[in-house]
């Protein structure tokens, strides 16, 4: 299985393929037009110095070039990097060969080079913020002032419930500072065992992003969605009282009762069931226990339907 | 022959347990190839007909797995697949099982073919059953991917036979982890972390389901054909739950040692030094932990007091005997019985019985 990282980097062969080149043209020019120093002659303490300034400008373009895709903001980033490379190159191997005087070849690729590719990398940086600003606006409803990628749940691509535990004991302070109301809501499916068993866990996960999808639309943007564990989410509703939170959450039981999800291997669609729970600030006061009471809350929930079921079969 | 199999002995079929877990790590988007490295085990190897693997190179796997860090409930979801992709005759036995306390006997004396790398012990007072989780081949690294897996799997089984995990209990010997989460949502709430064992608390009022559609004839028939294939395998037992058993049979009645020991495996007591060392314990270890066993048994079950069961141990006094439990178990035997009693199996309805940690 091949990881993200070697994909990305298989997508910018072109720029890779610029880079050698550029840096065996520099050489090239070096060795065509100067000649080489003797070896005692050689300053090996510069020669240090700047090849590390020309290993670090590789390992940012290596960062660059394995973690983004295609696109504009990528070229001005590795146009910029490979250009600076280049200079810096300059500058060590001039420590080998000697230019003949009078030639402009390494002040044009060491003085000249430099600060366009300077002004390159700066406008990249400039639409790399405003791509950032673009994604921000995308991650609403899934990021609330902190971000830790670590945190982040591989199947739902929601943050777990460690980072809505920090959330929650920062809500907890806001609340006391400010009386600032908030109220939480947890959400599981109803029989998602059977249902991993009956279509398979890889439509278990699809099903499990396609809800993590409706929560975040059926939320406001100040509102937080994470994914608890297994089948279980949690939202959080900053400034909610619990009246009004139990309003969103009839609307998001709605949203999810209308959702018709497509198993692979099944020609009908398959409508879930959810079971919910509510708490609000005066529940606890530390996020623990308000998660605690949350948890508890639902399960006598799922109780209360379970024994209504076996008494209306019975 | 020896009727126990060490570490590196390739017992485990590479189409069970190592397929599905490497299935379940894949579809977590983990890197196979890293997950691989260093366990002897190819890509390949899981096309072989017939292939087997070592407990040993399972235990690495399951290193690698941590070291992923990818999932914290990977084991937890790999225990929902547990009972599925083991030996369909034993699954057969389960789901025909006639009452809760029926299956777990049909796990415990068949878990060799359900969970190899774990044994269980059954013990029952008048009003719980506790199903105590060990390990079999030695990995105390590994122990809480495979307690939590097999935990896991366990109420599975028990949630397919419409019972409802929050009405049992269970002891964690690992500390409370920092993300709850997933062992509360798979466990529910009433988990004790740093126990002196692993174990699920069954109340008796449950057990004593008797699940439908169930057919003693079928059972029979499966369980005749698992005892038949447990005479074929190579290796009825880990080689620690092999000495775990002698050394509960034997500890009651005389003062064992490493050299009785040794001696009763029929091999110096260099070689067996060796071969504890080769499963990650010593001997002192496995000494206390058949101790600490017997302790809680006469403590818990038998309700006996310290000075009886100081006497049952053969421990000279009940001072002694306090100071034992204490470095086996981390609690003075009156502390332990405290939190056990705290541990009334109760219906969900009763929102003040979430348990805390000691």
């Amino acid at each position: 299985m091949n990881s993200p990282m070697k994909n990305h980097v298989s997508l910018h062969f072109s720029k890779i393929v610029l880079l050698v080149g550029t840096c065996a043209a520099v050489l090239a020019g070096n060795m065509l037009l100067g000649e080489a120093k003797a070896w005692r002659e050689i300053t090996w303490i510069d020669i240090f110095g700047e090849g590390s300034t020309m290993g670090l400008m590789l390992m940012f373009l290596a960062f660059v070039l394995s973690s983004r895709p295609r696109g504009r903001v990528t070229n001005y980033l590795a146009f910029g990097l490979i250009g600076f490379s280049a200079a810096t190159f300059q500058d060590v191997i001039d420590e080998i060969f000697i230019l003949e005087p009078g030639l402009i070849f390494g002040d044009l690729v060491e003085s000249v080079t430099a600060p366009i590719a300077v002004v390159i990398l700066a406008y990249g940086l400039y639409l790399w913020n405003q791509e950032q600003v673009a994604i921000n606006q995308r991650l609403q409803s899934k990021e609330r002032f902190y971000r830790e990628h670590s945190a982040l749940d591989y199947v739902t691509d929601l943050y777990t419930a460690l980072y809505m535990q920090k959330q929650v004991e920062r809500e907890i302070v806001h609340y006391r500072n400010t009386q600032q109301p908030f109220s939480l809501l947890m959400l599981d499916i109803s029989n998602f065992n059977s249902f991993n068993r009956h279509f398979g866990d890889q439509d278990g996960d699809r099903l499990l992003t396609q809800v993590a999808h409706m929560l975040t639309l059926n939320i406001r943007s100040v509102d937080l969605a994470c994914r608890y564990a297994g089948d279980r989410f949690i939202v959080l509703f900053p400034q909610t009282h619990m009246i009004d939170a139990r309003i969103y959450a009839e609307e998001i039981l709605n949203a999810l009762k209308n959702m018709a999800f497509k198993p692979e291997n099944a020609a009908r669609s398959v409508f879930i069931e959810c079971n919910i729970s509510l708490v609000d600030h005066s529940d606890g006061d530390h996020a623990q226990r308000l998660l605690g009471t949350l948890t508890q809350r639902l399960e006598t929930d799922k109780f209360h339907k379970r024994t209504q079921a076996t008494k209306t079969a019975a | 022959m020896r009727d126990y199999f060490v570490a590196d002995d390739k017992i485990l079929p590479i189409s069970q347990v190592p397929a599905a877990l490497l299935e379940l790590a894949k579809n977590s988007r983990m890197d196979i190839d890293e997950l691989l490295r260093g366990t002897g085990i190819f890509l390949s190897d899981l096309t072989r007909r017939d292939h087997n693997i070592s407990c040993a190179q399972l235990k690495h796997l399951i290193g690698n797995l941590g070291k992923q860090e990818r999932q914290p409930e990977l084991a937890l979801r790999f225990g929902r697949q547990l009972p599925y992709i083991n030996n369909s005759i034993l699954l057969q036995a389960i789901s025909n099982a006639a009452s809760i306390r029926d299956l777990l006997e049909i796990l415990r004396t068949y878990c060799r073919l359900y969970y190899p790398m774990c044994y269980l012990h059954l013990v029952s007072d008048s009003k719980n059953h506790y199903l105590i989780v060990n390990d079999a081949i030695g990995c105390p690294q590994q122990q809480p991917f495979l307690f939590q897996s097999f935990i896991s799997s366990l109420i599975t089984l028990l949630k397919a036979s419409d019972i409802d995990s929050n009405q049992l209990a269970f002891l964690l010997e690992h500390s409370q982890p920092l993300d709850t989460a997933p062992l509360h949502t798979y466990l529910g709430s009433r988990i004790v972390y740093n126990a002196p064992v692993t174990a699920v608390i069954i109340p008796d009022t449950i057990s004593q389901k008797t699940l439908t559609n169930a057919s003693e004839f079928i059972k029979r028939q499966a369980l005749t054909q698992c005892q038949q294939l447990l005479r074929k395998i190579p290796g009825r037992q880990g080689f620690i739950e092999n000495l775990q058993r002698l050394l509960l049979r034997r500890a009651l009645r005389e003062d064992i040692t490493l050299q009785r020991c040794s001696d009763l495996y029929g091999v110096s007591p260099a070689t067996f030094k060796r071969r504890l060392k080769a499963h990650h314990t010593s001997f002192q270890q496995e000494l206390d932990y058949a101790r600490k066993l017997l302790a809680l048994s006469s403590l818990v079950i038998w309700q006996m007091n310290n000075e009886e069961t100081a006497h049952y141990l053969r421990i000279n006094d009940s001072a002694n005997f306090r100071r034992s439990f204490k470095r086996w178990t981390g609690f003075l035997p009156s502390a332990l019985k405290q939190q056990l009693l705290s541990l009334k199996p109760s219906s969900p309805l009763n929102t003040d019985d979430a348990i805390t940690p000691p």
